[in-house]
């Protein structure tokens, strides 16, 4: 993933005014914070050209006057321009990077809860690395253009203005000498900036690369030694290694240029001010002081003139980032929301589901669902049974309205899935997936997911209905057991209870489940069964099932084949009829070696 | 000395001829930046007494002169010390990769990969930037204060009693405040990884959130962090944020005790005006190496630490000993694949939960035997020690009556091939990795075993058939389709014995039964052992290994173990029963 998010960093323009303005607007609810912190590099700057300005009053004034008690004077002054300076620099600091934090904050936000409202097909297409680097990184690199980029600048161009107008104010003459070496200043900066900031992106992209190989070849060590791969890896390593060495090198020549070129620069305007100012001072047409405060203003030329370079490179991450998230922002969830946020219109078709010429298709003319019809009448539980790929987990995924469909209707509780506000019909209908997904914290929270309404005893009590209690190493505190990332430390079986827990404690009307392929110990397979029981009381049920004993228990049972219904009816209706169904059975108890007993679910896992 | 220390030695002397150069380099370059005030201030006191243009033009061009000369001089610093640091920072992240390499099983198993990485990565940063500015700056703080304070002493010693007062504290100071600083940006990048790995989470389990109408309690979440990150951050410029205007006002405080002191004193005609103006610009010389001082204190306390976690990783030793070279035996191509009494635990030898327990066994050329039994007993352990992942006491596993442990690694992983639980891909091309084994893969071949493994098939599908990237950076395999290139990739191998270590537990029954029926036509004297639970493999074996908490309690054909009814007869039912159960 950091791979691949070095080499999206490709270089665009340093600006675009769309972008930018659309950036300014995070910073609008912040102006007065803007307006302050602006002020007060107006302030830094008057102290910045003060300072030089003050050691030139002393020197010329006191210093050439040989008066001790008058020097006092400058010192407490030059003390509290120090002082003041330090407190004000401080303070605007502070504003600055809050100002940076709050819009950094603001937007994460803004975009984390932009990406939980779209819809599945968003999530499909998308990997999950990418996204995290959007609500991350992404909006990271824009913390410098808030913190440092956008207000900054105008602190480094008062103290330039100051710093000119000042020398020139003091010495024309000696201020256009001393400009002269200004465009040298420049360009050597922005040389290295461009330099520098493109050697150092070569380096972060080689980084990531030679830990992205760390990180494979040690996961894969045991492949590596298998294989007696050991001298290969090594020059492979030594290859990335190589090149991530050069790119560092590369990096070092121009600091190692740079430093000594801005020392030579320095050097050249000293010698400008001595045989420029001191040809002055012996003619007295220019005082000590003023080439004492020339010498320390060239100093202080410096950090401005380099501010600004780096506010090029600044501007020109942060549009890039920028746009990636602003594209990410202006994507659309496909499902849009209906008006119907209550319960079923009438009491007739309360826990009702029905499927009425329903076509689907992910891609284009590819389709998934071609024409099903079925209705699932209240209360009832139907097992929905077929090969992989036939159509089951879709049927799952348009009653939820997780993904649309092309043609036809789906109703639950009698209302068009398109009528209802997502969010409603999701609270109608629950689901269990058949790859349980579990989050680190404990089964408790794994339960709840986070919905403060449910109470520990309501948490309790669905456990305990599951039977999740009973579950071996369960005793005590079961609840408060911890669950690693991603459901580790928790066997199959256990997993899935707690997902029946989740539908228990959320009570919905309607249940989709979509059982698990995966073995699990014969004792687990009991408590599955009976949590199952508990789990169908009182509902309309449709499963997606695998498992013989769940199939046999549903009332009915629909078989899909590429996307079709083809059969629909009891087991022994359906063994009768010897059609797909009885194919299934036969094939997959053949494979087993053992007389057809069997009643199969997929064909392949 | 201790033994980080040790490790680094080697390194520095390799290139002690950079640091020499380095050395010498920076007392020059020092040397030059002192001579500069000296000019200056002849200059100045000349200015004062009158002198031509011409005489300050010398002067001027001595001063751009030295400048010329001293900026070659600190080109050269960077370029023999820091070059020497990148040098040795290369160097050593390739022998920390070689060493890695020759550790076995329980060394990963203690260390994981993301702390591994971290050491390769961010702790020899840390060792290159002690070797490499952390020398540099040193020194030069070292020689810049070594000749600069004699000098102002010699210049006006009361002068420079009043300046060089503050300049410990400064450095004192630094080092303060720059571990208060690290200790929070740590935190804060800690918090960050733990809000990545929240979103990430989410992210992952988005259709969980989406079902069950979680997202408002997952923003609500998401805030908490975000707002925890904020402040963490603000938490460290509050800190930060006055580090350097509190480091100039203290620096400038210097500045202001020569003016006011040295001021005075050239009021009261104690010194001259040339003087006063060198000492400044000493003063302003001294500044940036005392701050660098508590910088370098700080480099040095976290490259020591880091070297000492390198030579943690570096002091580890395989489990799996090479006997000395005079003493090794090779291997015949065929023979007997022998466990003698092997008792092995995990945590050392002996002591601890015994994996396994007295195991005897001999394998025949040819044979196709199966190991089986419940989870837990042993089984994958097997397969760890015939790669030879752990050390085995002396005597206990041999091929062709030779002791593993008076071969090389190398010898016996040729003769002994593993298809291991977990299959696992490098991202690169199918072609790559199912060649792995061998130095150039004929298309022939390849093709062969990709039937074999009933692969081709699938491959077919692919967009750039065996050419296609898998993994992060390619398409993305199923379970099945992993393990059967992983079984491909150890078929390419010119291996005798190949272990199947549940190697198709994601690859459904009847693709199996054509995959190991293929195997045994063409296999003739190469043997196959395949650990599993299916029934309808086990059927296939010629002999059964039955395996309970570590020791071996059946042995036989399926036949023959279900006739005898014994421990085998009873586990083999219920998995027949659970089989017909859950498969379907």
């Amino acid at each position: 993933m950091s791979e691949q998010f070095f080499e999206d960093e490709a270089l665009g323009k340093a600006y675009d005014h769309r972008l930018m303005m659309r950036l300014l607007t995070y910073l609008r609810p912040y102006r007065l914070a803007v307006a302050a912190s602006v002020t007060l590099l107006l302030l830094i700057a008057a102290l910045q050209v003060a300072g030089p300005w003050i050691v030139k009053k002393a020197i010329d004034g006191p210093i050439a006057q040989r008066d001790a008690d008058g020097l006092l004077f400058w010192v407490l002054l030059y003390i509290g321009a120090m002082l003041a300076q330090f407190a004000v620099k401080y303070g605007e600091t502070l504003i600055t990077q809050w100002i940076g934090q709050r819009a950094m904050l603001d937007l994460r936000t803004e975009v984390y809860n932009h990406v939980l409202r779209l819809d599945m097909r968003f999530f499909d297409r998308n990997p999950v690395g990418r996204l995290l680097t959007r609500v991350t990184s992404d909006v990271n690199a824009l913390s410098e253009m808030f913190s440092s980029g956008v207000v900054t600048i105008f602190g480094d161009v008062f103290t330039l203005i100051g710093i000119v107008v000042a020398m020139i104010y003091l010495d024309a003459g000696l201020a256009f000498v001393t400009f002269s070496i200004l465009p040298l200043l420049i360009g050597a900066t922005w040389i290295f900036r461009v330099k520098a900031r493109s050697a150092y992106r070569e380096v972060r992209r080689l980084v990531a690369k030679i830990n992205a190989f760390w990180q494979e070849r040690i996961t894969g060590v045991a492949v590596l030694q298998g294989f007696n791969q050991q001298r290969v890896a090594r020059d492979r390593h030594q290859e990335h290694n190589a090149e991530l060495r050069d790119a560092h090198l590369r990096s070092v020549f121009y600091y190692a240029v740079f430093y000594p070129v801005v020392d030579l620069i320095g050097a050249l305007s000293l010698a400008l001010i001595v045989w420029y100012g001191g040809g002055g001072v012996i003619q007295g047409a220019m005082t000590f002081g003023v080439l004492a405060a020339f010498v320390q203003y060239v100093d202080r030329f410096y950090s401005p003139i380099r501010d600004l370079t780096e506010k090029y490179n600044i501007l020109q991450s942060a549009m890039a980032s920028s746009e990636r998230v602003f594209k990410l922002l202006d994507t659309q969830s496909q499902i849009v929301a209906g008006p119907v946020s209550a319960g079923p219109t009438s009491r007739s078709h309360e826990g009702e589901v029905i499927f009425e010429n329903v076509w689907m298709a992910y891609e284009g003319d590819d389709w998934i669902l071609k024409d099903i019809s079925f209705r699932v009448a209240p209360g009832e539980t139907v097992a929905l049974v077929g090969a992989t790929g036939a159509g089951k987990t879709s049927i799952a995924s348009l009653i939820t309205r997780l993904y649309d469909f092309q043609r036809g209707r789906i109703l639950v509780d009698g209302i068009d899935v398109r009528e209802w506000d997502p969010r409603a019909l999701r609270e109608r209908v629950g689901t269990v997936s058949q790859d349980v997904f579990l989050f680190s914290g404990t089964i408790a929270d794994n339960i709840r997911l986070g919905d403060r309404r449910l109470t520990d005893e309501a948490v309790e009590a669905a456990a305990m209905r599951v039977g999740l209690n009973r579950m071996s190493g369960f005793e005590g505190d079961a609840l408060k057991r911890a669950v690693g990332e991603r459901g580790s430390g928790l066997s199959v079986g256990e997993k899935q209870l707690v997902a029946f827990a989740r539908v228990v404690a959320d009570d919905p009307g309607i249940l989709i489940l979509d059982e698990a392929t995966s073995s699990v110990d014969h004792l687990t397979e009991a408590r599955i069964q009976a949590a199952l029981a508990e789990l169908f009381a009182g509902r309309t049920n449709i499963v997606i099932a695998h498992r013989l004993s769940t199939i046999r228990s549903a009332d009915r049972i629909i078989v899909l084949h590429r996307g079709e219904v083809r059969e629909t009816g009891t087991h022994e209706q359906l063994v009768a009829h010897r059609g797909i169904y009885y194919y299934l059975d036969q094939l997959q108890s053949g494979a087993l070696g053992t007389p057809a007993a069997g009643v199969t679910g997929t064909v392949a896992g | 000395m201790p033994s980080y220390l040790s490790l680094i030695r080697p390194y520095i002397a390799r290139y002690r001829g950079y640091f020499i150069w380095g050395l010498v380099v920076i007392a020059a370059t020092n040397a030059l930046g002192l001579v500069t005030p000296l000019i200056l201030r002849s200059a100045i006191n000349r200015i004062e007494e009158g002198t031509t243009t011409g005489r300050l033009m010398v002067d001027a061009a001595l001063i751009v002169g030295l400048a010329l000369c001293a900026g070659l001089f600190h080109y050269y610093m960077r370029r023999t010390v820091i070059w020497a640091s990148r040098k040795i920072e290369f160097d050593l992240r390739g022998d920390l990769f070689a060493h890695i390499l020759t550790l076995d099983g329980p060394f990963f198993d203690r260390m994981p990969t993301g702390d591994i990485i971290t050491r390769a990565s961010s702790d020899i940063e840390q060792v290159r930037q002690l070797v490499g500015p952390g020398i540099m700056q040193g020194v030069n703080t070292l020689i810049m204060a070594g000749v600069a304070i004699p000098l102002m002493i010699v210049l006006d010693w009361r002068l420079a009693v009043y300046v060089l007062v503050p300049l410990p504290f400064l450095a004192y100071f630094t080092h303060v405040l720059g571990q208060v600083a690290h200790r929070r940006f740590l935190a804060i990048q800690e918090r960050f990884s733990e809000l990545s790995a929240a979103v990430q989470e989410t992210l992952a389990g988005i259709r969980v959130i989406k079902t069950h109408v979680r997202e408002a309690e997952k923003r609500d979440e998401f805030s908490k962090d975000n707002w925890d990150y904020f402040r963490l951050n603000m938490h460290l410029i509050r800190l930060w944020g006055g580090f350097y205007p509190l480091l100039s006002a203290l620096s400038s405080s210097a500045v202001l005790l020569v003016l006011y002191f040295g001021g005075r004193r050239v009021i009261a005609g104690e010194i001259d005006l040339g003087t006063f103006i060198a000492f400044t610009v000493y003063l302003s010389m001294l500044i940036w190496p005392m701050i660098a001082l508590g910088w370098v204190v700080s480099l040095y306390q976290r490259g020591t630490a880091s070297l000492k976690r390198l030579a943690e990783i570096f002091d580890t030793k395989p489990a799996v000993s090479i006997p000395p070279s005079h003493t090794v035996r090779s291997l015949p191509e065929i023979g007997d694949l022998e466990m003698r009494h092997l008792t092995f635990s995990y945590n050392g030898n002996g002591n601890g939960q015994q994996a396994l327990k007295d195991i005897s066994f001999v394998i025949r050329p040819g044979e196709t035997v199966a190991i089986a039994g419940p989870t837990g007993c042993g089984k994958s352990t097997i397969a760890h020690l015939l790669w030879r992942r752990y050390a085995v006491p002396e005597g206990t596993m041999l091929w062709g009556g030779i002791d593993a442990g008076q071969t090389t690694l190398e010898d016996w992983r040729r003769r002994i091939v593993v298809v291991p639980q977990e299959p696992f891909l490098f991202s690169d091309t199918l072609r790559a990795n199912i060649g792995l084994a061998v130095d150039t893969l004929e298309e022939d071949r390849l093709q062969e075993v990709g039937e074999l493994a009933a692969l081709n098939k699938d491959v077919a599908e692919f967009p750039r058939a065996y050419d296609t990237v898998v993994g992060e950076r390619g398409i993305t395999l199923s379970g099945g389709q992993k393990q059967r290139a992983t079984l491909a990739r150890a078929l390419v191998a010119p291996a005798s014995v190949l272990i199947l270590d549940d190697a198709f537990s994601a690859v459904d029954a009847q693709t199996e039964e054509e995959i190991l029926s293929r195997l045994d036509a063409i296999f003739g004297t190469r043997t196959i052992v395949l650990i599993t639970h299916r029934i309808s493999t086990l059927r296939r074996a010629d002999r059964i290994l039955f395996l309970e908490e570590g020791r071996l309690t059946d042995a036989g054909t399926h036949d023959d173990l279900m006739e005898r009814g014994g421990p085998y007869a009873r586990w083999a039912t219920r998995e027949a029963l659970k089989e017909k159960l859950e498969t379907l």
